[in-house]
């Protein structure tokens, strides 16, 4: 699916899932859990449609139930006692809605990461990363780069091998004896890579990265707007608007026209990809 | 190359900093974020190591490709699947080459295997499971001398993967997913991953004894004939 926040400027995409990451592992406080939650499977579902559907309903909802359980069975804390288990064991409520908020984090903080893969390609990580860590960016690109040669030398040598005869029975010795001799191939091959590197001009200064992402208006309204919204929620935080307690009762901060005003914050920030998306699918079909 | 000690106290303050900013400004219980930048500011040091050898434009393409090699390794194995020989072709690749060396592979490669298996919160704990494992396997292992023993290597690579890399990556499992730290339910959460480990560390095991001296034999004469990561030399 195409989507206008991933045609954005990475560094904007970077900066709001670094921002929803961040609070998605933070908080364990409901309201900002189910906004958070609710935003990333709607998003995932716009970008990945029916996979990411499945992806939740049977690996991650399984999941959740398997530390509900976990956390019911292992903690009794808590004032509130639902059964007593056979061995003498109390299980609670506390321990439960616990439980199932620690659970429900995980889950939207991976369903954050399943939004983030789809969005952030290697390219934009590059592009983002690339002018702090050259190196290191040189060396993630290199790399990427060598994973197709590599899996297709391996084709050849195996072929190779089986054509001389040697390509049945003793399956794991074939596979090392594979490896040591695309080891042999590379290492040579690349030092011919550096030094043709190094012909080039690698390492001189003053040259500069070709790139095709660029800084808009709009990426620059939408990253202010980004920064905007964690002002808030960290005000929030250090006024105790997020806080939790499931230990002994269940105690959450009372709530005034500021926490609304938060929930209300929080839940743009956390929305804004899919508002972007849904605000161009209007002008794109407005204007056809 | 020169181990630069002040960085090493840069991430350390940096480290307690976000342990400080995690106990009393956020308050909660966040082992989860707080332990997750930790673990990527510890590796700042070894990657302003590398930072500096931008000139040794031979030993960043031998590097990447040890890298490549260890993501790729698995089509090596495409007929028996749990074989992942990542960890261990790391470990060869820092006993001849330098454990800094080994602990850069380790985290390229894991790095780029998430990035074809997706990334995730789990990322930086195995990342740096996977570079310090491959280090102090190292570290052990060449200041032993114990190059070519393949049985020493073997065992040293399959206990480090086992207990460093498995405790690492587990950490991020127990912190998600523990609802608290007390010591029964993480040794709960920690059971659930020992088979899937143990059989990891099983395998790295097997591959160094059986490749440790075909492969080692390679990289140690690439060092020889084109005087690549010699010791001693700065810059």
């Amino acid at each position: 699916m195409r989507s206008a926040f991933a045609g954005s400027h990475p560094a904007l995409n970077f900066l709001f899932f670094a921002s929803v990451v961040a609070f998605g592992m933070v908080f364990f406080h409901p309201v900002f859990l189910g906004i958070s939650f609710a935003a990333a499977f709607a998003y995932g579902v716009r970008l990945r449609g029916r996979r990411m559907l499945k992806t939740v309903f049977c690996l991650l909802l399984p999941t959740l139930l398997f530390v509900v359980l976990l956390g019911a069975a292992f903690n009794h804390y808590g004032v509130t006692t639902l059964f007593v288990l056979p061995n003498g064991n109390r299980v609670t409520l506390e321990s439960i809605v616990h439980s199932l908020v620690t659970g429900g984090m995980v889950l939207t903080v991976f369903l954050w990461f399943v939004c983030y893969n789809a969005v952030v390609t290697t390219d934009k990580f590059l592009h983002v990363f690339g002018r702090a860590f050259p190196t290191g960016a040189l060396l993630v690109s290199m790399t990427l780069r060598f994973l197709p040669i590599m899996r297709r030398r391996m084709q050849r040598i195996f072929e190779a091998q089986r054509g001389i005869g040697r390509g049945e029975g003793g399956r794991l010795r074939n596979g090392l004896h594979a490896l040591s001799i695309l080891v042999t191939w590379s290492l040579e091959g690349a030092v011919d890579t550096a030094d043709s590197m190094k012909s080039r001009g690698y390492g001189i200064r003053g040259r500069t990265n070709y790139t095709r992402f660029f800084w808009t208006r709009r990426d620059a309204a939408l990253s202010v707007l980004v920064l905007l919204g964690d002002a808030l929620v960290i005000a929030g935080i250090v006024c105790g608007q997020t806080r939790a307690i499931y230990d002994p009762y269940i105690c959450l901060p009372a709530r005034t026209a500021f926490s609304y005003a938060l929930y209300i914050g929080y839940a743009l920030l956390c929305f804004m990809p899919l508002l972007l998306d849904l605000t161009e699918d209007y002008k794109w079909n407005r204007s056809r | 190359m020169q181990r630069k000690p002040y960085l090493t106290v840069v991430s350390l303050t940096l480290s307690l900093a976000a342990v400080l900013v995690g106990a009393f400004l956020l308050r909660d219980r966040q082992y989860y974020l707080v332990s997750g930048v930790i673990l990527l500011l510890a590796c700042l040091p070894f990657a302003a190591l590398f930072r500096k050898r931008r000139g040794k434009v031979r030993e960043l393409v031998i590097v990447s490709v040890m890298a490549a090699i260890a993501v790729a390794s698995r089509a090596a194995f495409y007929m028996l699947p749990t074989v992942k020989p990542l960890c261990a072709i790391a470990i060869i690749t820092g006993l001849y080459l330098g454990e800094e060396t080994g602990f850069m592979v380790g985290v390229l490669s894991m790095f780029l295997s998430n990035f074809l298996f997706g990334q995730g919160a789990w990322t930086p704990y195995q990342i740096f499971g996977m570079g310090f494992a491959v280090f102090v396997a190292d570290v052990i292992l060449r200041a032993g001398r114990f190059q070519s023993r393949r049985l020493v290597c073997a065992v040293v690579g399959a206990l480090c993967c086992f207990a460093i890399y498995g405790l690492c990556a587990d950490s991020c499992a127990v912190f998600a997913m523990a609802p608290d730290l007390s010591w029964k339910s993480v040794s709960a959460v920690l059971l659930t991953g020992l088979p899937f480990n143990a059989s990891h560390a099983a395998v790295t095991g097997v591959v160094l004894f059986l490749t440790e001296k075909p492969i080692g034999e390679k990289l140690e004469r690439m060092c020889v004939k084109y005087q690549l990561f010699q010791k001693g030399e700065s810059e």
